[in-house]
Order: C-alpha cells, then structure tokens, then sequence
C-alpha cells in the first residue's frame, strides 16, 4: 500500500480526465459514470498523454493513434494498442481522489460500450428556412452523427419539398406536392426533428443565441443554419399594379397558374430565362399560344454563351413559341403587354420570370454580412462571419478563396451540396470532392443539361452527336469547362471525362488533321499541372518534385512579387562592406556605399557573365572582375572597362557605349529593425503592407530597434523541396510528434498557450507558444522532470527563458515568404534564408546574433541555447530529416500521388486556434495556386 | 571555459625551425603519443560505442564546441554544438541517444596529423589534430566526406596520469553540412 493524495474529487469529476505526476509517475484521473479511476497516462504504444485523447464509453481514445484502453480495466481493446495501461487503486477522502500506486484497481468482469447518437450532444441546431436546402441540411447533419437537437423552422405549412417540379410535372399536375416532399415519410421522426411549421422567424439575435419567431415565441440556438432562400422579383410597370402577373416560387404559386395555363388561350412569358422557356414550353404543351419576352439581344445572357442560347431559342420557335429580344414593355393590362415599338402582345395569361431577390433581411439586421447584390456571404464551408452560422441554398453567397469570385447559385444541386457541406463542418468531417455544377431543365420534350462552369463570354465549340448537339465551353487556353447537351446523356458522359482530363481540346472545330499536329505542340503549364478535385485538402507532388514547376516559381515568386530576405544591417556596418547573398537561386551581393545606403546587386559582370563577387564577406572600395577587370562601384554602376578607347587608336568599345547603361542588375531594397530585404519586382508595395499588421507585430518584436550583434552563420544542404521548410513551421501538429525532445522537457505541454497564425493571404505565418509560467518556477521545473527512468536535464540553463520581448508569446517561428524564417526558440535567435537549388534540393543559411546590450552571460545563454536549433540541434536535426524523408517518398514511389493535408476541418485555410491543424499549410497552397497560376 | 572570440595563430606556424626542433623532445613525444592514444579511444566510442559514454573524455568544466571555419577565422562565436560543462554534454548525448529521430547511418572518425603545441608545468598539453568524419547512409551506400577540419585542443593531465579534454573545438573547413550533424565529432 503506498497511498498519494492528488486532486479534488469534485474537480475529477467535473473534468473527466486530468492528467497528474505522483512519485514521478504520470497518472491520468478519470471520471466515468460518477467513478473515479486512475491509470498510467503515457500510452503504451507510443508518446502521448492519454488525457489528451477522446472519452467515450468507458473508454480512452489515445490522440496519437487511436488506440483504445478500457479505462476501468486498462485493457488494451484496439490497433494499434496491444498493451495494457497500468491501472491502480483509488479512494476517495476528505475531497481527494487518492491513488494507490502499487495496488492495481479491482477489476470488472465485463465493460459493456454503447453508443447512441441522439442525445449525445447538448447544442441545439436551429434552421431557419424548410425548403430542399434546410432539409438536406437536418438529414444531413443526422447522417453524419450530429446527437443534438434539431429544430426546423419553415414559413409554409406544407413539408419541406424540392421546387423543380414546380414548373414541370407538378405545374402540369402530372405529380402531386407528396412526390417533391425532400423526407421520406417517417423520416422527419425518426430523425428526431421538431418541425415548425407555418411559423417565420421575426429576428435572429446573436448576441444571446435566439430567433424571435412570429408567434411570439423565442428560440435558443447553438448552431444556426440560414436557409432563407429567394424570391421573385416583380415586375414594375404602368399598370403592373392592377394587373394580375404570375410568378412562380412555390406551390401556392403553381397550384394558381396551373390553373389559370389551363384555360389560356395566349400567354406572355416576361423574362428569357430557364424558367420562362419552362413556362412557355408548359403553355404550348397545353395549346395555348406563347410569347417569351426578353430586354436582352438574346436568350440566357446572364447564363450561356451565345450558340447554345442561340440554339435554343431555334428549339423554342419551332414549338411555336414567338420570341421577342430587345423588347422594352411599356405597360401590362388584362390584355396583355405592350412594348415599346408600340405593339401590344395579347396575353390572357402573363408570368414574369425575371430573377429572384435572395432573402437575406433577418441576416443582415442581425449584422451577419450580406452581399451588395444581396445574398448572405460565407467563406468555402458556408460559414457566415459569425461563429456558428451558416447559410446555404439560394440565399448564399459562397466565396471559395479569399479574393476569390462571388458566387450565388440556385439550383436543385447547389441546395443539396451546400446542405451536405454545412452538415460535414458541423459534425467536424473533411470536405470531399464536389462534383462541378449541375443544372437540368425540360423543355419541349427534351431535357437540357448544363454541367461545368458557365460563362456568357466563353469560347464554345459545337459537337453534333447522334440525337442532339452538344456545346462544350472553354476557358482561356482551351481546356473544356462546361457541357451544355441538349438531350443526349452518352454525350455529356463523353463531355466529363473530356473536362477531367484537363486537357485543351482540339481548336479549330471538329475537322480532322488538325488534331495531329495541335498533338505535337507543347502542351501548355496550365494543362499538364491541374490541381486535385479534392481541393486545397490535398497537394500533389509534382508540386514538389518537378523542374518546371520550380522554374515557374523562380519566376514568378522569387524574381516576382516578394520581398526577399538578403542580410542582416549588422553585417554590413561600414562603407565598403559586402555579403555574398541569394535571391531564390539567383546570387546577389549586398553592400553598403559611401552614404551610408544598402545597394542589392545581381552578381553577374554585365560583360561575360561572371559571377564576380567570390568572397563570403569582406570590405572594398569597388567590385572588379577578375576576368577583364571591369568594375562596379559599391552602388552597382559600372565605372571602368579597360580599354574602352582601345590601344594605340584601334579596338575598344564603339564610340556610343555608355557605361551608364551597363551597370549590374540592380534590386529594390527595403530594410526594417536592421533586416534587409530585395525584390527583383518594381512597383513592389511596402514591405509593411507586404506584411499586414498581425506578422508585423511578431516580426517587430524581434527587430525592435535594438541593435543586432551577429554570433555568426552556419550552412547546410536539405534534400528536399525548399516549400517543405515553411511548412514545416506551418505544421504545428509536427511539433509535439517528432520532436520528442520538447514534450519530454516541457517545451511544448499540454495547456501552454499556443497559436498558428497566417497573414490573411495565407503566405506568412507565425507559430507561437507561451511557455505556462515567466519565471522558472517550481512547477516548470516539475514539468522538465520527466519519467522515473532519469530523463533529466543535468544542466537545466538550456530552458531558461529570459523575458526581453514585448510579445505574449515565449517562442515564435515566423515564415516570411518566400525565403525567411525568423527564429525566436526564447532566447535564441536566428533568421534563416532558403536557397533553393532545383525542386528537390535547397541550401540553408543561418544568421545567427544577439542584441548589442547583451552582457557576457545573456550571449552564453543565447549560445547554449542555439543547440536545440540547427543542423546538429536537438529539434533543428529531426527537422531536416523529415524533410529528406518525404522528399525521398515521393522521388521513390511507384506513381506520383497526392499529399494529405485535412487535419482541423472546422478551418478551410488560415489562421487556427488548435495545434492539431493544417490549416496554414492549406493557407500556403491557396495562395501559391494564385501566384502560380495552378 | 569558453571559446576565445579572437582567433590566435599558433606559434609553431609562425617558427618552422622551433617547431621542427621541439617535435623531437621525449616529453612531447610522449605527450603525443598519449594524444593519439586518448584520440583514438575517442574515436572509436563515437564510432562504435556508447554515446552517453562521450562525455566521460572531458573535465567537469570541460568545453566542446564544434564551428565552422568562416565563423572562427572571424571571431564569431556561434557554433552548431555548443557545451559549456560535462552536464551540457551528458544533456546532448541523452538527446541525442534518447529522443532524436534520424535516418540509420554509419559514422567513422579519423583524427590524424597531431601537432603538440606545448606542455606546461601542471601537464596541461595543448594540441591540433585534423580530424575527417565520413557518413555512410542506407541511400549513399558508398559513403561520403561529411566533414573535415582540426581539433584545437586542451588536455588536463589527471592523477592517474591519463587525459582528460579541458577544451575541444572542432573548427570544420566543410561549411556546407549535408542535411544535419547528428553525433559530435
């Protein structure tokens, strides 16, 4: 018997799981069903702390690999597990949980796990809109586990049902209003939704989590759907007041014109869209005649490009509908539509088609943000600007990328994808793979559908297949990006796998002997490197392994629009001083001229080319080449040619050479806090607007004014892609996993404040942890003291942290793209710059230094604490390795394939607040995908 | 002990003669006998032996610092291993041996080319030995120069007569590191 008292059993109970050290074991508390029970805490697979794992059932999920342990027997239940977790004794006194550490706990015969969904979670969802996308969203969130409540909140008394019918089968009344229900019958049951039905929402207040209904009563939500929809917009028009115009939204509206259409002799449809050649098309079908009116020189501008609409509009006169385009209506009355060439369409029957206005009002009084075209905003998931709202359906207005288009989408498809989206964030799944958009209609006995991306304005190439033409829209450079079929399914079919391909389609039509030789032109960059469906959740490795990728990046990223990181002020203090440096691969050298300025150069003599600067560093009055003994000035301007004149009257340059025009290649220069930095961009913007503010304010407090003693360099070669190394440091789930060092000496624990922060472009970042305590207090020393089997620090100075920075944090690595990392590991401080040679290798620089005040022992302590950095640091080695290690797996599989960066769903790219993310690195490729083009 | 921020010439590069002379004194082959001696033994833990005994070859106070030869010619002080103490090097050799990931490797040391610099009254001996380390990997079969350089040394004579490193700095000629230095050298 060997009892230690621990913790409060009220605080076991309240936490569920608390980790805890007795007699320098570390011990993981459980609370399960009222019990307390104590195990070993470090799972007996690999590192890590049980207590940061997943409870379920009577279980512990470990959070490295999933391996599940019994928590009241300690069994072992899953792989990769197969040991079993020490298990002791616990009694409970005076309010403490005692532990026994030499007596194992009593053990049960059997542990029975259940799970049951509903019920399992607290929050309530609330959606506010019971149309196809509200409803999609309940079934679901269902199906992808969500256990809390549902409550459905819809303004029609009927179920919610799909609206495609409204203008087809049901308007026609072959189907009934049951045949759209989106639940099957039973289905809103047992999916334990509570249904309000005929009641709208009056208000949606975010601050306390309600929506204020019509009826006077109040709801509390934690997740909030917004699936609001649209409606039309009317016709406004001399007498549009008194007259009665049709527009069809939902099955009130459709049950009164499949009326009014019965008995139609003439209609007039006002607005060339689908739904108005649907209507016209019902109309003739039931024999009425029909009129499509359109403001527009043609069909569908908003939606297809010229032919297809073209060709429509054919189909549509030769069933006898009349088309009127550039019309301007001047009035309606009870006999129909006058225009403005002052005829008068007869019209008994007259419907406007003519948009639809999203229903976006309740959003934006609740200050959640809308779209100047109306439409609420939301980001790649369908999240709002507000925590723990979302829109979908016709109301949203997704935008994929930050910068990226606006995009409102109506369509059967949309609702139920933005549903499924919303539903997979919700219950924490990665986003999948969508299918592109998909729209259908029918129309004169024929369904039309469009799949891809339209655009008015693109390149259409027509296929004539068996049954019907096919139209296939191009972008830029060729490539197929939507189908447009007009009834032949085998021909979209055909159509899609052209669009996966990504490949250019043959130009110039259909003739043949073209093919051939557009076959033996280079395929274009565009073609050949095309992003994975799956999204930014995945990056594939040509990214990293091919020489044209890199040549691209070279150029446009390197000798584009950065700022590059060259030197330090500090190592040129004094006219005459000069580095050798880098500009992605490119060698420059850096010097300071007599007026004190900082001069960035290509180190290239503008005569032969040679790379004339060979000394790492030094001081000189000029630059000579050694092989004709040209020379530069410290600013980069070319001073003397030997022999310009000739010799003796003969020879030497021509009489108009101007030395003024051959200088070396000069860059623009920006310095801040004693950090210089070049960019072969003119017009670059300020390296403070290149920045942003948040990355300013972690750069600043390493360079802040204090002036810089450099300790000195060091050099190393990785066999890796240089885009490995920024996101090593966008990897912050790495960091506990590989480097066994920090976790085990407390570093890096559970519970230290910690962040990864992106610029809002996604290309610079910052990964910051505090350690938990300024001073080195009893405890942190308590958490560097590891197992019992004598992993202890003998010199503990290694861990010291000196407080010197304004700044929360105690450790920042900070990414300034493309080629800087800014290292602050406490005191230890370096700026490392990339030096990429080629896609599967880069060169590192260190600069290491200190600030000037230092006195003998702060640049000791800066100095001993350098060995955890570096290529023989205790972290910096492990980190080099890794990199070699992917690189070497995608050089050496049998077929190239993709990365997987999923991890963190709940943040599509950008900033995130928890350590097991990659949602910077996601950031990363959305920006790089921009600047490369891919 | 510390690294001297300022490089110092030795004497013997600056005297051929003297040192050519000194060369044949019995107490400084003895003493370089012992040196070779001590460095082989060196050589051979770090090569096949036990890491955490690496420490065992330096005083209580002892230094070790590995830099690269463009940071020491200039009086820099930064290095990319840097111990101040016995306890620094137990700390880094239980790191290393304890908690770092690398790829499997063979390593072998060579010192050679011994120079003994002078012996002072207490047996306090002070030496260069140039020293090559070739790595040899599971993907680089045929092994390759990982680095080379010279060992600046300082030797405490103990009671029993044997050697102990009051100082080793290894200044390294190779500035370019393939990919990362996992064991001193």
């Amino acid at each position: 018997m060997d009892w230690f008292k621990t913790l409060e059993t009220r605080q076991v109970l309240e936490q569920g799981a608390i980790a805890t050290e007795v007699d320098g074991l570390r011990i993981a508390l459980w609370a399960v069903d009222g019990e307390v029970y104590a195990t070993g805490n470090i799972c007996t697979h690999a590192f890590a702390y049980l207590t940061d794992g997943h409870v379920e059932g009577g279980c512990i999920e470990c959070p490295l690999h999933q391996g599940l342990f019994d928590i009241r027997s300690g069994k072992a239940l899953s792989a990769p597990v197969s040991k079993d977790i020490a298990t002791y004794a616990v009694k409970q006194e005076d309010g403490f949980v005692w532990v026994d550490i030499n007596t194992p706990a009593q053990q049960l015969e059997e542990v029975v796990t259940t799970a049951h969904v509903i019920g399992s979670d607290d929050r309530t969802l609330v959606v506010i809109g019971a149309g196809q996308a509200g409803a999609e969203t309940v079934i679901a969130v269902r199906k992808h586990g969500f256990g809390g409540r549902i409550v459905l909140i819809g303004s029609e008394a009927h179920m919610p049902y799909e609206r495609p019918p409204l203008s087809k089968e049901l308007l026609a009344g072959v189907t009934t209003i049951e045949d759209a229900y989106v639940f099957q019958a039973g289905q809103a049951a047992e999916l334990q939704v509570k249904m309000m039905l005929g009641v709208s929402v009056s208000a949606i207040c975010s601050n306390d989590k309600t929506v204020r209904l019509s009826n006077g009563e109040t709801i509390s939500y934690d997740i909030l759907v917004l699936a609001t929809g649209a409606r039309p917009r009317k016709l406004v028009v001399s007498g549009s007041d008194d007259t009665r115009i049709h527009y069809l939204r939902d099955l009130h509206d459709a049950e009164h014109l499949g009326a009014a259409l019965k008995t139609a002799q003439s209609v007039a449809v006002i607005g060339g869209g689908f739904i108005g050649l649907e209507l016209a098309s019902a109309a003739r079908k039931l024999g009425a005649k029909a009129t499509v009116i359109e403001a527009q020189s043609r069909l569908m501008t908003r939606l297809l490009p010229a032919a297809p609409a073209d060709y429509l509009a054919g189909i549509a006169e030769q069933h006898g509908v009349s088309i009127e385009l550039g019309a301007r209506i001047t009035n309606v009355s009870d006999k129909g539509v006058g225009l403005g060439d002052g005829r008068l369409i007869d019209a008994d029957v007259i419907i406007a088609g003519i948009g639809a206005i999203p229903n976006d009002d309740l959003a934006s009084d609740a200050d959640i943000k809308t779209h100047d075209k109306g439409g609420i905003l939301v980001d790649v998931a369908n999240r709002t600007n507000l925590a723990g709202v979302y829109a979908v359906g016709d109301v949203a207005v997704r935008q994929e990328r930050p910068g990226g288009p606006f995009q409102r989408m109506e369509s059967w498809q949309n609702a139920r994808l933005s549903a499924e989206r919303v539903a997979r964030h919700i219950t924490r799944h990665s986003p999948v793979a969508e299918d592109a958009p998909w729209f259908w209609s029918d129309l004169f006995g024929a369904t039309i559908q469009i799949y891809g991306q339209t655009d008015p304005d693109m390149a259409v190439v027509r296929r004539d297949g068996d049954k019907a033409p096919v139209f296939l829209g191009q972008d830029a450079i060729g490539r197929v990006k939507c189908v447009i079929d007009f009834g032949d399914p085998s021909a979209l079919r055909a159509a899609r796998s052209l669009m996966a391909n990504g490949q250019p389609l043959a130009t110039g039509g259909s003739e043949a002997g073209d093919n051939e030789e557009d076959d033996m032109k280079q395929q274009s960059f565009e073609s050949r490197f095309v992003w994975p469906a799956e999204g930014l959740t995945r990056v594939p490795d040509w990214v990293y392994t091919n020489q044209d990728v890199y040549d691209r990046e070279v150029e446009r990223i390197f000798q584009g629009p950065t700022w590059n990181y060259v030197a330090l002020e500090c190592e040129v203090p004094n006219t005459g001083d000069f580095v050798r440096s880098y500009v992605g691969p490119t060698p420059v050298v850096v010097s300071r001229d007599e007026d004190g300025e900082v001069h960035v150069f290509e180190n290239r003599c503008s005569h032969r080319a040679a790379e004339f600067c060979r000394e790492l560093r030094g001081n000189s009055t000029e630059f000579v080449c050694p092989y004709h003994e040209w020379s530069y000035d410290l600013k980069g301007n070319l001073a003397g040619v030997p022999f310009r004149r000739g010799a003796n009257g003969e020879g030497g340059m021509p009489a108009d050479f101007n030395a003024a025009d051959h200088g070396l290649r000069k860059l623009n220069v920006t310095k801040r806090g004693g950090v210089i930095f070049a960019s072969f961009a003119d017009n670059m913007e300020s390296f403070e607007d290149y920045m942003g503010e948040a990355m300013l304010t972690d750069f600043d407090a390493v360079f802040s004014g204090r002036k810089l003693k450099l300790f000195g360099h060091y050099r190393h070669t990785i066999m890796g892609n240089w885009k490995l190394y920024p996101e090593n440091l966008k990897d912050p789930y790495h960091a506990t996993l590989l480097h066994t060092f920090l976790v085990t000496f407390g570093l890096l624990v559970a519970g230290n404040k910690s962040a990864m922060i992106c610029d809002p472009k996604g290309r610079h970042s910052t990964m910051a942890s505090a350690k938990s305590d300024k001073s080195v207090s009893d405890e942190n020393k308590k958490e560097m003291r590891a197992y019992r089997d004598g992993m202890t620090l003998s010199d503990p100075r290694l861990m010291d942290y000196v407080p010197e920075f304004d700044s929360p944090w105690s450790v920042t690595m900070q990414v300034v793209w493309p080629n800087l990392i800014v290292q602050r590991e406490m005191n230890t401080l370096g700026v490392r710059q990339l030096v990429p040679n080629g896609p599967n290798e880069f060169t590192m620089i260190w600069t290491m230094f200190g600030y000037e005040d230092d006195d003998e022992e702060m640049i000791r302590h800066r100095l001993r604490q350098g060995n955890l950095m570096g290529p023989a640091g205790f972290l910096g080695l492990e980190d080099n390795e890794a990199i070699k290690f992917v690189q070497d797996g995608m050089l050496n599989s049998a077929k190239p394939a993709n990365h997987m960066v999923q991890l963190d769903p709940d943040v599509p790219a950008g900033t995130s607040e928890t350590l097991i993310s990659e949602a910077a690195i996601r950031a990363l490729y959305q920006h790089w995908r921009e600047e490369m083009g891919v | 002990m510390s690294r001297e921020t300022k490089p110092s010439l030795d004497v013997g590069l600056k005297d051929v003669t003297g040192a050519l002379q000194r060369a044949t004194s019995p107490a400084v082959r003895d003493a370089l006998y012992a040196v070779e001696a001590f460095n082989a033994i060196y050589c051979a833990v770090l090569d096949d032996g036990d890491l955490e005994d690496w420490p065992e070859f330096f005083t209580e106070d002892g230094f070790y610092n590995i830099v690269s030869r463009e940071n020491y010619d200039h009086g820099l002080p930064v290095g990319l291993v840097y111990c101040e103490g016995k306890n620094m090097m137990k700390d880094r050799a239980m790191a290393i041996a304890k908690t770092s990931m690398f790829g499997p490797r063979y390593l072998r040391h060579f010192m050679t080319n011994t120079r003994i610099l002078s012996i002072d009254d207490t047996g306090t001996i002070r030496s260069e030995t140039n020293f090559i380390l070739i790595e040899v990997l599971a993907e680089l079969p045929e092994g390759r120069l990982h680095m080379a350089g010279r060992m600046q040394d300082v030797f405490e004579t103990q009671g029993n007569g044997s050697l102990l490193l009051k100082s080793r700095i290894a200044i390294y000629d190779t500035l370019l590191v393939h990919n990362a230095l996992v064991l001193p050298v």
